[in-house]
């Protein structure tokens, strides 16, 4: 099973990494930047599985710790210099300093109440950003941010403007959160998180302080939005309060369950599906989230394995 | 700041407060008897306001959305409760949770489908238009007859949970439904007759505010985040704590903006915060309600 996985992923990596060929050629080059996009939202949704699918905590508030890496960055961007590993740095920084202090908040409550007060805790993050003046931008948001240089050693190439070079740009983030969030669900830690999913109890009379293990796994998910959204403020080069509202967490959730939560691989299917035909749909619909809404509801209704777990399932157990 | 001025910010905080408190209150006696936190309740308001526009600009009567409103709200939420939540029952709640904010993203766009993006404009009833003294002050007549009804429509919620065999299932069912149920009461019937009440609350809600906020596709997805800090502050499952944490945002939100202008939500979030950190469960919570405080 392990191997079949190993298999797939290095497969679907070579095709990540072979894919700016063929943009222009099978494709308009417009989707080499609906790609990088998708990529990017893909690092935040990894966090989000690790939190909602292996530990079982569902969270509202992700989208502030995405908006904060986004802020984060735009602030480094404007105000300390344009040098991407800085504006990466200070933005995952700022999005894990939230997720230590409003994990060890919301923590110490389980299950519907966790969800609320996530929700009303990112709600907050939005309401300050979307009143801070010139420091966020207020409703506007920062536009205009600038790209940091594309260096080796020292010699400047070109900017991150080039779109196959911001392409793998977040190919090379994506893998190493991949790697990242394989490694830690793989390791003793991972398991103790699915421990505390299926019997927090049972996990902590086993011993465990599970408290701490659930502001773990919080403070992680946080660390993967942050690091999304840096990436996400310096690709799009303008940030807003709407990446810190409660809906875009939904959105987040929809992704994943739409793919199948608690498999790594489901969200991500999740994501590139939602990103893609969001795109596509909204082109030609105002009000596209509905069908996303309607398709949502079933699959918790009638497939809670999500579209790639279905796909899963179908495969029979000898051959995964 | 004169003494009239604060007292018609008050008013003001009170009925926003009162608003909220019959939302507040649907939400948290449905968790308490089924726990599920209803994402959806502030569609249904938002349901609510939007069927009262259609009342007005078809009959010009607005007092017959008082009736159509909740019918028709409450018609929807049978259909919703028997077809989506009740084959979830004895699953994982969450599911039920996930479902209903679906439920909720679905109702906010089809809104907008049908009655469009912009803002509806609804005028009070021609009886209340105006205003009336009081305490010295000129107050908008409808806004204090919105705070007279919805403290009548809780008083009325109150007193069915308090005095009648009905409030008495209910109460039992919140406290132990498995027992409710093995005394021969179908507690599914129960579930289903509490969803459908508490999203006509929902609906009364949306049909007061109509005059007094405005009337457009977001307002369900504003609500709720005030009506879920309503019943965090006073405790989820506990109706006095909804009543309180309700008329507690209220006055903050309308305290804050005096304080602080553009920061009206500021002081909310320090309360809220301050309730968090020193009791998680909420003002009147047991630490059952807050599914055990670790």
């Amino acid at each position: 099973m392990i191997k079949r996985r190993i298999f797939f992923e290095i497969a679907a990596g070579l095709i990540l990494l072979i894919l700016p060929l063929a943009s222009d050629r099978l494709f308009n080059a417009y989707y080499l930047d609906l790609a990088t996009r998708i990529i990017i939202i893909w690092i935040a949704l990894l966090g989000y599985d690790i939190l909602a699918g292996y530990t079982g905590l569902v969270s509202f508030g992700q989208a502030m710790f995405f908006g904060l890496g986004a802020y984060g960055a735009a602030w480094a961007l404007l105000y300390v210099a344009p040098s991407l590993p800085l504006v990466l740095l200070i933005g995952v920084a700022a999005s894990t300093t939230a997720a230590v202090i409003i994990g060890y908040l919301s923590i110490r409550t389980r299950g519907v109440y966790f969800i609320l007060l996530t929700l009303v805790f990112a709600e907050f993050g939005y309401q300050a950003v979307f009143n801070g003046g010139e420091i966020t931008g207020g409703q506007n948001g920062l536009s205009s941010l600038p790209k940091a240089p594309l260096e080796i050693g020292s010699i400047m190439i070109s900017d991150w403007n080039d779109p196959t070079a911001a392409y793998y740009l977040a190919v090379v983030g994506f893998v190493v959160a991949y790697i990242f969030a394989r490694w830690i669900v793989g390791s003793p830690f991972g398991s103790t998180l699915a421990a505390v999913r299926d019997n927090d109890d049972r996990a902590t009379y086993l011993g465990y302080n599970t408290a701490s293990i659930k502001r773990r796994a919080f403070t992680i998910s946080g660390m993967f939005a942050g690091f999304s959204g840096a990436l996400w403020a310096h690709h799009q080069s303008y940030v807003s309060p709407e990446l810190f509202h409660w809906t875009l967490s939904g959105q987040f959730l929809i992704m994943t369950w739409l793919g199948g939560v608690g498999t790594l691989l489901g969200p991500l299917v999740g994501g590139a599906v939602f990103t893609y035909f969001a795109d596509f749909l909204s082109s030609i619909m105002k009000n596209w989230l509905i069908i996303f809404g309607v398709v949502y509801v079933l699959v918790v209704l009638y497939a809670p394995q999500g579209l790639w777990g279905t796909l899963v399932s179908l495969v029979p157990r000898s051959a995964r | 700041m004169t003494a009239e001025a604060v007292l018609t910010q008050v008013l003001n905080g009170l009925t926003i407060g009162a608003v909220l408190m019959l939302i507040a209150m649907g939400l948290t006696i449905i968790f308490g008897l089924m726990e599920v936190v209803n994402f959806a309740h502030g569609a249904l308001y938002m349901l609510g306001a939007y069927l009262t526009v259609t009342v007005v600009a078809t009959t010009g009567r607005f007092w017959l959305s008082l009736l159509f409103a909740p019918i028709v709200v409450g018609a929807f939420a049978l259909l919703f409760e028997l077809t989506m939540i009740r084959p979830l029952y004895g699953r994982d709640p969450l599911r039920q949770v996930l479902l209903t904010f679906g439920v909720a993203v679905v109702l906010r766009e089809g809104v907008e489908i049908v009655w469009g993006p912009r803002v509806q404009l609804l005028l009070p009833p021609s009886a209340l238009a105006g205003s009336v003294e009081f305490f010295g002050v000129q107050y908008p007549t409808y806004r204090l007859a919105v705070l007279v009804a919805a403290f009548g429509i809780a008083g009325f919620v109150w007193l069915v949970l308090k005095r009648t065999n009905i409030g008495l299932i209910v109460r039992s069912g919140a406290f132990d439904r498995d027992m409710v149920d093995a005394l021969g009461i179908n507690v599914r019937r129960v579930f289903t007759g509490v969803f459908v009440a508490g999203a006509a609350l929902a609906s009364l809600a949306g049909v007061l505010v109509g005059p007094l906020r405005s009337v457009q596709p977001d307002m369900g997805n504003d609500v709720i985040v005030d009506a879920f800090i309503a019943v965090i502050v006073g405790g989820l499952g506990s109706l006095p704590g909804a009543v309180v944490g309700a008329l507690l945002v209220g006055m903050a939100e309308l305290m804050g903006a005096l304080v602080i202008p553009g920061m009206a939500k500021a002081a909310v979030y320090i309360a809220v915060g301050i309730v968090m950190i020193i009791k998680p469960a909420g003002l009147f919570g047991s630490d059952r309600s807050a599914g055990g405080v670790a």
